[in-house]
């Protein structure tokens, strides 16, 4: 009989939920209807606990009436960035990081798109809106945030990855506390390659904006196949990227978000697992489900990659 | 070249080299070593489809996931299993590969983003497009669980072949599947790869089986 020659470092995250097979055998059909009374279980919570949390809006709502302002009408964030100063005048809310610490790419590169974000713009609106953000979470009552599970790393030809796991938090967030976690991703590319021709979001093939979602029960975040929550951003190689397939390109990328929470199942209104590669595994669209309510989070993280000298550069900045 | 990589495992008892499993496992495929997955994949065949299932699951289960969410099993899975004549290719995995760097047929690499030459699996997408959640490894546990059928034999790299002549024979597949030849860098890259096998088969880093204890 097999044997498994090594003792079992169990660590606190998924267990496979097909433990058994092989003694089972366990059916499709099985497996179909647990991942149904699962599914049907989490809506059913959902459901009825969406009926307090609206109770419970309704009261903040009435207390944001105190401040003059009506949160969950009026924007707390603006969608182009409403400070643009050329330097920012405090440090961006993480570090900046390079592969080899050498040079930029200064002014902007080729084929890069006014509608791209500059650097410095970028980091202080992220940072001033996650500061708007942090009132309406006050107010609100209900919060997100992050841990990094790995770390920001920016490699040759463009190549990045981060990954990090989400957070509920705030004063009202507790055991019924259920919805969704809303994530709005934008991406950008510009750049070229080693024969001049540009390298736009659409030749890598990412998608340039999309909605995901993540179910929240009893105030935790969670994947919605099982495990761990997860959000991985990355970016690939280039010079070996099918559609570029080129080790002498430069230019920059960037990947921007907004996180919202609501209690609406966006999944009745066209998140579908899968839609969008980009998002791998998770329920995902191109178009905005409704109800998403205030900005809770912004995040960002950008790269300006040159690999046109004798060494490849790859600087950024993550938050 | 001598020193082929292990094609056969060394013992029917099928104890495996949990260290080269946990390589073969790694999400870090910018490192990928075919010789590796190879060695893995031909043990795990000497443990019949039950037998190798739970034994994925089983790495499943003591891996640290969130430091590394073992998406190289994605690839000994989609090598262990013989491709199936109806839909002629393995399922897709969703770790972040938009359809522009897909083939245009999924017939033409049925491995994807493996592809297999002369009995030598490489990797052709090593970084991804990812804003999001990847697929559990789980999910394709599931679909080979219930619809794999076990390759009917082992993997015989050709590895006395140069690693031109591997590249040489790669090219019309690549060809075949993109509608144009590979570029430089991708080349190069995959040369990479069969010299890390090389370099794991000549150096002797250890056989998939150990001694049973």
């Amino acid at each position: 009989m097999f044997t498994f020659a090594q003792k079992h470092n169990i660590v606190q995250q998924t267990r496979s939920t097909i433990s058994g097979w092989s003694h089972s055998r366990q059916s499709r059909e099985v497996n179909s209807i647990l991942h149904l009374q699962r599914t049907n279980g989490i809506q059913r919570i959902l459901d009825e606990n969406k009926r307090k949390t609206a109770a419970k809006e309704a009261s903040i709502g009435t207390e944001t009436s105190r401040f003059d302002h009506d949160f969950s009408r009026i924007p707390v964030h603006s969608e182009k960035p409403f400070l643009s100063l050329a330097k920012p005048s405090h440090p961006a809310p993480t570090g900046s990081h390079s592969t080899q610490g050498g040079s930029t790419i200064s002014g902007r590169a080729p084929g890069e798109n006014e509608n791209n974000p500059g650097l410095i713009g970028g980091v202080i609106s992220t940072a001033a809106g996650n500061f708007v953000s942090g009132i309406a979470a006050q107010l609100t009552g209900i919060g997100i945030n992050t841990a990094d599970t790995h770390a920001a790393t920016w490699n040759p030809h463009g190549a990045f990855n981060w990954r990090i796991t989400w957070n509920m938090t705030g004063k009202n967030v507790g055991a019924t506390t259920n919805g969704w976690l809303v994530q709005n991703v934008n991406n950008t590319y510009s750049g070229v390659d080693s024969a001049g021709a540009v390298i736009t979001t659409a030749r890598v093939g990412a998608t340039p904006s999309y909605y995901e979602a993540w179910p929240v029960v009893a105030g935790a975040v969670q994947q919605p196949w099982g495990g761990v929550s997860d959000d991985t951003w990355g970016r690939p190689d280039l010079s070996v990227w099918p559609t570029v397939a080129d080790a002498g390109t430069k230019g920059r990328w960037s990947m921007t978000s907004k996180v919202y929470f609501t209690t609406t199942d966006p999944t009745a209104h066209g998140l579908a697992r899968r839609n969008v590669a980009d998002a791998g595994d998770l329920p995902s669209a191109v178009a905005a489900p409704p109800d998403l309510g205030v900005i809770r989070l912004q995040r960002y993280a950008r790269g300006t990659w040159d690999s046109t000298g004798p060494a490849p550069v790859h600087t950024g900045e993550n938050g | 070249m001598d020193g082929a990589v292990s094609a056969v495992p060394t013992t029917s008892r099928g104890i495996i080299n949990v260290t080269l499993l946990a390589a073969a496992a790694s999400s870090v495929f910018t490192t990928f070593n075919p010789g590796v997955l190879v060695a893995v994949v031909n043990t795990l065949l000497a443990l019949g489809k039950y037998g190798a299932l739970d034994a994925v699951e089983r790495r499943l289960a003591e891996a640290d996931r969130i430091a590394d969410p073992q998406h190289g099993l994605f690839l000994i899975l989609r090598l262990l299993f013989e491709v199936p004549a109806d839909p002629g290719f393995h399922p897709p995995m969703h770790i972040g590969i938009p359809n522009v760097a897909a083939p245009r047929d999924a017939k033409t690499l049925p491995h994807f983003p493996l592809i297999v030459v002369d009995d030598i699996p490489l990797l052709l997408i090593t970084t991804f497009i990812m804003g999001g959640s990847p697929e559990l490894v789980e999910a394709h546990l599931k679909h080979f669980h219930d619809n794999g059928t076990l390759r009917t034999a082992p993997l015989t790299p050709k590895t006395f072949l140069s690693p031109a002549k591997i590249i040489g024979h790669l090219i019309p597949l690549y060809r075949n599947a993109y509608g144009i030849e590979p570029a430089p860098a991708q080349i190069k890259m995959l040369e990479q790869q069969l010299r890390r096998m090389q370099i794991s088969t000549n150096g002797k880093p250890g056989s998939l089986s150990d001694s049973p204890s």
